[in-house]
């Protein structure tokens, strides 16, 4: 089982670091030069699974030159309907905000299950794979309650206008429930798949 | 008819496709966007669906997107409302591909009007003048200044595509005209992917005045009056009314005669604008055509008394225009204004945040169109268009009276708005007599103007 993991987790890592390089060289300058003219305190987008938020300082005044508020990136989905809730603010990014420095991007990886930061949340970790757009759904064969899945796998994938889009597991789970049946009409941002959080005494992942 | 619509445009305007569905006895489902799931169109229908994030380039600016959405939801149309896809002949193709409906211009009629330089000298084929301008595109800047000399300055760098005031520059020198062409150009590129562009002669103190046409299917068609539009802001329209002052009732049926005979005649279908300059003589000059419902129909729904909305959606049915110009009868003086959740005394920001008490105005004649409600949150994403509110009076001096009246009840409270300037524009002699020009607030300043009204 160990062995298996290494090679699986080290996608996992290259992935992410590639998600990551994309959203800095493509998305954020753009979006910081959005927030600068702007008047928002925060602005926050999603690319895929990925969140970049960029908050200013609370006491550096709109008009206190400006000063960027540390932008974070996050990976959505942990256990929160993004949108249903209204603002995707899903767990504060505590980034240490109101120094105003152009911090740097603090990442929050996939798979870690919910909570890898200081957010004084008390909900309860429910975790759930959300649909990626507006189309027909379609489960990956097998995929029942009980089955135990990790983060980044796909579990199903939605029909949009003839384009399959993934539904992938946020993280290491067990499958609670699918909440959709085969070729069900669903919106975006909907749950589709709920997953009890995995098991934590787990000896061959720390191996 | 059509059994059921899918409203693809958010704030006012899904609200008032929502009201033309349910007077015609259509079905409705509006699209929403993550951040306008708390809207009032969303809250009304009797199905909504979720089609993206907040970004309109994955919501309301994906055709496949929106189309899934319509097909998930067993819809037979799509209404795209204004911006967004509403003009975009490719996103009308895809829909019809689609097997659905879009309501508007047929795909066919969009692109032969999608090139404003074409249309131009289409519609002066067809007997519009137009403004003295280059010939075809700008091919580099040696062509664009040799044609500039032969215009004339000052002329006006205008982008092929597009609308809304981008990539749009007046230049009076051939210095500036070197510095104006490539900004144009990049603006023109980023805002609609196309950096093609050509020039027009500045006309000094014009006025905007459009006309609106209907035209079914089968070569119907009537115009309904025209809209003076000329109080703007940077090519943005603040305040619209009709008809205009500008123009006495002999030229004014010149002016609508002629744009709907010319339309007819180059093969338009459904409802649309014409948009004229008009100098100081009173000379006017097409230069451009909008192939949508635009933001400022309500005010020729209240001096003609026909839904505009209604019109639309019948005529994308196939259903035939069913009058003639004669049964058009425009009665009275209306006027609009665009509340927008916008900072005037710092060059209009816009504003975000909750809406903490809203009250529109009432008593005769006066319409409120909005997706406001008290807590509604305002989204930093798209437009700052709060609503409309649009006056209607027997003549123009009522209008102005009855506007004042319904201005001073309107409460928007919670987030900065421009109703106090909207105030101000009323008690300007300019606006009072009739004589504003497109290019008054803007050489005034807009600040200086509202503060030399609260003054007086």
């Amino acid at each position: 089982m160990s062995d298996d993991d290494r090679p699986d987790r080290e996608r996992t890592a290259r992935r992410d670091r590639e998600a990551i390089d994309r959203l800095a060289d493509e998305v954020l300058p753009s979006l910081i030069a959005r927030f600068g003219t702007s008047d928002l305190g925060e602005l926050e987008v999603k690319r895929g699974a990925w969140r970049i938020r960029l908050r200013r300082p609370l006491d550096a005044g709109v008009t206190a030159g400006g000063g960027l508020a540390p932008a974070s990136v996050g990976k959505g989905g942990e256990g929160k309907r993004p949108g249903r809730a209204g603002h995707v603010s899903a767990g504060h990014t505590g980034s240490a905000s109101g120094n105003g420095q152009a911090a740097p991007l603090a990442a929050v990886g996939p798979g870690r299950p919910v909570e890898p930061q200081a957010s004084g949340r008390a909900e309860p970790a429910r975790l759930a794979s959300i649909s990626p757009g507006v189309g027909y759904f379609t489960a990956r064969e097998g995929i029942a309650a009980g089955m135990t899945v990790r983060g980044g796998d796909v579990l199903g994938h939605v029909d949009v206008l003839g384009v399959r889009q993934e539904v992938v597991a946020p993280a290491d789970g067990i499958v609670a429930r699918v909440m959709a049946e085969q070729g069900e009409a669903v919106e975006y941002g909907q749950e589709l798949v709920r997953l009890d959080p995995a098991p934590r005494a787990e000896p061959a992942r720390e191996g | 008819m059509f059994e059921r619509i899918l409203i693809a445009n958010r704030g006012e305007i899904a609200l008032r496709i929502l009201r033309a569905c349910r007077s015609l006895g259509v079905g409705a489902v509006v699209a929403y966007s993550e951040a306008d799931r708390e809207t009032r169109a969303v809250r009304l229908a009797d199905e909504a669906i979720c089609i993206g994030p907040a970004e309109a380039k994955r919501s309301y600016l994906s055709a496949p997107a929106i189309l899934s959405a319509a097909i998930v939801t067993g819809c037979d149309a799509v209404h795209p409302g204004y911006g967004f896809l509403s003009e975009d002949d490719a996103f009308a193709e895809m829909t019809r591909a689609h097997g659905l409906a879009f309501i508007g211009p047929p795909p066919d009629v969009l692109e032969r009007f999608a090139s404003k330089a074409g249309t131009r000298q289409l519609l002066e084929r067809h007997g519009l003048p137009i403004v003295p301008g280059s010939e075809g595109m700008l091919r580099d800047d040696e062509h664009a200044l040799a044609e500039a000399e032969r215009i004339g300055f000052p002329v006006l760098i205008k982008p092929s595509a597009g609308g809304g005031g981008r990539g749009m520059r007046m230049v009076r020198t051939p210095r500036e005209l070197q510095q104006g062409l490539p900004i144009c150009r990049s603006e023109a590129r980023g805002a609609f992917g196309d950096d093609s562009l050509y020039l027009e002669k500045w006309l000094e103190e014009n006025r905007h005045v459009e006309v609106q046409v209907i035209v079914d299917r089968y070569g119907n068609g009537v115009h309904v009056g025209e809209r003076d539009c000329s109080v703007q802001r940077r090519h943005q329209k603040v305040v619209e009314e009709s008809p205009t002052p500008a123009l006495d009732e002999p030229a004014r049926r010149v002016l609508n005669e002629g744009a709907i005979a010319a339309v007819v005649a180059a093969g338009y279908e459904n409802v649309g604008t014409l948009e004229f300059l008009v100098d100081r003589d009173g000379r006017s000059y097409f230069i451009e055509i909008n192939c949508r419902i635009q933001v400022e129909h309500p005010v020729t729904e209240m001096v003609s008394g026909i839904d505009m909305v209604a019109e639309q959606i019948r005529i994308a049915a196939g259903e035939p225009l069913g009058y003639s110009q004669a049964d058009v009868q425009l009665r009275g003086h209306a006027i609009e204004f665009r509340i927008n959740a916008e900072d005037v005394a710092h060059d209009f920001r816009p504003q975000a945040g909750t809406v903490s008490a809203f009250v529109p105005p009432g008593g005769p004649g006066v319409r409120m169109d909005s997706h406001l409600y008290a807590g509604y949150e305002m989204p930093p994403y798209y437009d700052s268009l709060l609503g409309k509110l649009i006056v209607w009076g027997p003549d123009r001096p009522a209008a102005i009276a009855r506007s004042k009246v319904a201005l001073g009840e309107l409460v928007v409270e919670g987030l900065i708005t421009n109703i106090a300037f909207h105030r101000a524009i009323l008690d300007n002699p300019a606006f009072v007599e009739g004589s504003f020009t497109t290019n008054l607030l803007d050489r005034v300043g807009s600040a200086a103007f509202v503060a030399g009204s609260a003054r007086s």
